[in-house]
């Protein structure tokens, strides 16, 4: 049992790229948690396409043993975070287990958007906030005035702000230092009834469910009974642990501590991340919060583009879903589709992780409709619901009142972009809301704009016209009445469900002609004359024709190389097969995508 | 009754759009491969004996006529030695016509050659700088006139159409005047472009572009048109003749009989079995060498894919799937196994149902769609 005077819990919060998972690396490097030999690079991004995009997805925990000036020995729980504005919610179940946060801001940088929102969200769990100005050694580095925009952007004392090179470790034992003098010990009780916050979970095909915790209250060890509080599941705990950051077994948990542990559970939709575990015989009396419901806002249509692995898709979301809990699905069909299911995250980037996730470790081949976001829908009568899907949304005229969800945007930018931004902002139906400068070279401007704005290439949109250097976070401020319609696609007169999507009526010609030209350039040719066609309701407003395919035919079959010529007609076969056929017309996967690009051509 | 198809991997010079197996400047190598050739073709252990004549012998490249004569006389001679040929049989060169001197003419006609293809490919000047080859119109010209003289009967002219920059006017001309010399055969093959070379580079960098899908198909009917008019028979896809010269060699491939390949590259044929050799030169002497095989895939053909190859290659005739030859060979008529498939193309327009299955116009132009579906 560790006195938790000698425990400190934080996590690392940074906007993408500012150095995060490099200062982690540097502080396991310096507690001998993992020497530089052993080290794989950036150790915390376990998953392979983590590394390859750069991001952390998931939360982990990483215990570290510091022996400081004081000369006593500390246990530092270093709990990781995802870096992305989709993924708040993560961070908040990560903060939720820490007391202090080190908020790491590039040096060259400055404060970006998930800067601020990053710090807000630390600010509202009563986190003790160290910041971190990192990449001193570069030459442009420019830490007095990365410190005027800490204290005006975010209103934090930053006169003692660290100042770090993750890269060559200069300040990194001052970090250490400054762990253990700045954050709090863990508070909670030894004698209590046990309280364990789960802040993440791990899907292991060999162990099952590895749940990430922190003990709040009492202790935990292998062979009791423990309850989940909000979905009364029992189990028995088989083994506890912490990660060092290899999985090591200790012989309990107690208050105070991050560790991990495993039961009998291996279905998934057993523990709910942001439960609170407790003693099955002893069992405390409330839950702890800190946990909020992951509200996906953001809904596309999945479908297998083989029908006969349906079933794979089902068990890989389900699947999926144990590492994942903040995407939601369920069983829909679609007329052109056939048999999928419609799914919500948190946002478009967690989007098309779920979907590369899918189609790399379940190999699934995967139809993605465009993305939209969940209207509400006040009938006639009166009567209101929630249309999440574009094909379900009613005929003009049908409905009262259409309410879509609008978000309180952050744009933060140096003021050379700030036309660029506002341009675009005001393309996207965004309402102007306030402006102010964090520094002579840093704006942050405000505005509210529909979500559905924001799915279709905005952020893309955004780093190209602010030439990479604007950043963007987002929160809900809930639904406002808009004047949408739906848009179908017709290919070959045939009305094509996944392609439907609801626009804001003025922009439905542009955005209709963009569609129809783009899904031209996509659709390869037919061996017949193929229209394609924008409607609303039963009026066309756009068409294209891909014509009819001439010529396909191979060149000599050379000196009787028959097996060359075998492979090239077997690889046009399967290109065929991997498109989805609709009514007569095959469709690529790519063709689906293309409607994710808004041409904005300006 | 098979055919000996032998690779000569050596050129001049490396064509813009050229993939295939062939190399320039390579000269000093030519002796130790035709040494290399010579011993495959006279010792192969593996070919089924001298039970069977050889009713063609092709000589194919890269640029065979590239080789010195005397190379030639060996790689020859190694074939005479190593097998039965039939008196009919047909023995075909391919040759680019900055190669074709009335010396080297008269020596091919007298070493036996009775066939001779010539890489003529446009009659345009400017076309024929796009595509990096190394002679004019007017050598080509001079060459087709030269082997005439020399006595060769049997001339096939190879054409390519759809080059960058190419209009149908342009490749009405070069019909018409390739028309006026009559060859006995013709092959026009749509220009494609293979990654990797000059050619596609070119494109990528925006120096050239590609002609459409629409203009190729139009090319293509253009040739159909203009050629069977002028008394060409249209027999294959890509080859026309006259006076009955269909290309002996090349019907072995679309009728999916049998032939022996050799040298680099080389493929081969015989019942259910295909192989074929290395395909590097250098490997290829190497191993011939030390005595080994050259080899480096044997597939054994199950019944399903000698039906679908059988099918894919004999719908490139115009004449399309024989069914007596067909059922001779699976025991079953093509509508006995493809029916379904048949019905379905011949629905879509791809295909003519009757009793010998063939392609209509709108098939021939999209012939791999066809194939693909047997597959």
């Amino acid at each position: 049992m560790i006195d938790p005077q000698y425990i400190r819990n934080f996590s690392i919060v940074a906007h993408i790229d500012h150095g995060k998972s490099t200062l982690a690396d540097r502080l396991l490097e310096f507690t001998y948690t993992l020497s530089r030999g052993k080290m794989v690079e950036q150790f915390l991004d376990m998953m392979d396409l983590e590394r390859e995009r750069g991001v952390t997805i998931k939360a982990k925990a990483v215990r570290l043993l510091y022996d400081a000036e004081d000369g006593k020995r500390y246990v530092l729980n270093l709990i990781d975070t995802p870096g992305h504005v989709d993924f708040t919610y993560e961070v908040s179940r990560s903060l939720a287990a820490c007391e202090g946060v080190l908020l790491v801001v590039d040096a060259v940088q400055g404060v970006e958007a998930q800067t601020i929102a990053n710090a807000l969200l630390a600010t509202e769990n009563g986190l003790e906030i160290i910041p971190v100005l990192n990449k001193i050694d570069l030459p442009s580095a420019d830490p007095e005035r990365v410190k005027r925009e800490i204290e005006e952007g975010l209103g934090i004392d930053a006169r003692e702000a660290l100042l770090v090179s993750a890269k060559t470790g200069e300040g990194v034992k001052e970090v250490l230092e400054t762990i253990v003098d700045k954050i709090p010990q863990p508070s909670g009780d030894l004698k209590s009834p046990l309280r364990a916050l789960i802040f993440d979970s791990y899907y292991d095909p060999y162990r099952g469910v590895i749940v990430f915790v922190r003990m709040v209250d009492g202790v935990i060890k292998a062979g009791m009974q423990i309850r989940t509080m909000a979905t009364s599941q029992l189990a028995e705990v088989e083994e506890v642990g912490i990660f060092r950051p290899k999985m090591e077994l200790t012989s309990e948990l107690s208050a105070g501590e991050v560790g991990y542990l495993i039961t009998g559970i291996r279905d998934i939709a057993q523990t709910q991340v942001g439960d609170t575990i407790t003693d099955a015989r002893n069992p405390a009396e409330t839950r702890l919060s800190g946990y909020r419901e992951p509200k996906p806002m953001v809904f596309c249509g999945l479908y297998p583009v083989d029908g006969g692995e349906y079933e794979n898709l089902r068990e890989a979301l389900v699947k999926l879903k144990l590492n994942d809990p903040s995407f939601i699905y369920e069983p829909e069909t679609s007329h052109a589709l056939g048999f999928g299911f419609r799914c919500g995250f948190l946002g478009l980037f967690h989007m098309e992780i779920v979907k590369e996730r899918l189609e790399r470790e379940y190999d699934l081949e995967l139809v993605v409709t465009a993305p939209n976001v969940a209207c509400r829908v006040v009938g006639k009568d009166g009567l209101s619901f929630f249309v999440r899907n574009p094909s379900d949304f009613p005929s003009p005229g049908r409905a009262q009142k259409i309410e879509e969800p609008y978000v309180s945007a952050v744009i933060l930018t140096p003021p050379d972009f700030i036309g660029a931004v506002m341009e675009l902002c005001q393309e996207r139906r965004g309402e102007f809301k306030d402006m102010k400068y964090l520094s002579e070279n840093r704006v942050e401007i405000h505005y509210h704009l529909p979500l559905g704005e924001i799915l279709l290439d905005f952020f893309n949109q955004l780093k190209s016209r602010t030439r990479g250097y604007g950043s963007l976070d987002y929160e809900h401020i809930g639904y406002r009445e808009s004047d949408l319609v739906k848009l179908d696609i017709l290919i070959g007169g045939q009305p094509v469900d996944a392609f439907s999507c609801t626009v804001d009526r003025d922009k439905a010609y542009s955005r209709g002609r963009s569609l129809v030209d783009r899904l031209k350039g996509v659709i390869p040719r037919q061996l017949f004359e193929v229209p394609v066609q924008a409607a609303i309701g039963s009026k066309v407003i756009a068409r294209e024709t891909i014509k009819a395919r001439r010529k396909d035919v191979l060149a000599k079959c050379y000196g009787g190389d028959v097996t060359r010529k075998r492979k090239l007609l077997e690889r046009q076969k399967m290109g065929r097969k991997r498109m989805k056929q609709i009514g007569k017309v095959e469709i690529p996967q790519e063709a689906f995508l293309a409607v994710l690009r808004v041409d904005e051509k300006r | 009754m098979f055919g000996l198809y032998i690779h000569i991997p050596f050129c001049r010079r490396k064509c813009s759009y050229c993939d295939f197996n062939s190399y320039a400047g390579m000269e000093d190598f030519h002796v130790s491969y035709v040494d290399a050739l010579v011993k495959e073709i006279k010792f192969n252990p593996s070919y089924p004996g001298g039970l069977r004549e050889v009713i063609s012998i092709y000589l194919g490249g890269g640029t065979p006529t590239f080789l010195h004569h005397s190379l030639l006389e060996r790689v020859l001679c190694a074939c005479h030695d190593g097998f039965i040929l039939s008196p009919e049989a047909e023995i075909s060169i391919e040759a680019n016509p900055e190669t074709l001197d009335g010396e080297t003419l008269r020596f091919l006609k007298r070493m036996g050659f009775n066939r001779l293809s010539i890489g003529i490919q446009s009659l345009n000047d400017r076309l024929l700088r796009i595509l990096g080859r190394g002679h004019t119109v007017e050598e080509a010209v001079e060459a087709l006139l030269i082997a005439r003289k020399v006595g060769f009967e049997n001339v096939n002219v190879d054409l390519i159409f759809g080059i960058p920059t190419e209009s149908l006017g342009d490749w009405m001309r070069t019909l018409q005047r390739v028309i006026d010399l009559e060859p006995t055969h013709i092959s026009t093959y749509p220009l494609e472009i293979y990654p990797g070379t000059e050619m596609e580079r070119r494109i990528l960098r925006g120096e050239l572009e590609e002609v459409g899908e629409d203009e190729q198909a139009d090319m293509y009917l253009l040739a159909r048109d203009l050629l069977t008019l002028h008394g060409f028979e249209h027999y294959e896809i890509s080859n026309f003749t006259r006076d009955g010269y269909r290309c002996r060699h090349n019907l072995l491939y679309w009728e999916n009989d049998d032939y022996l390949g050799f040298g680099a590259g080389a493929h081969s044929h015989l019942g259910n079995i295909r192989f074929c050799n290395l395909s590097d030169p250098l490997q290829y002497v190497g191993e011939i060498k030390k005595r080994r095989s050259a080899r480096i895939r044997r597939d054994e053909l199950t019944r399903e894919m000698l039906l679908s190859e059988t099918m894919f290659l004999n719908l490139r005739l115009l004449e399309g799937v024989d069914p007596k030859r067909f059922g001779e060979k699976f025991g079953l008529l093509p509508q006995d196994v493809y029916g379904e498939k048949l019905r379905d193309l011949a629905q879509k327009g791809l295909v003519n149902f009757g009793e010998r299955p063939k392609l209509t116009e709108k098939g021939l132009l999209l012939a791999n769609y066809v194939f693909s579906e047997f597959l």
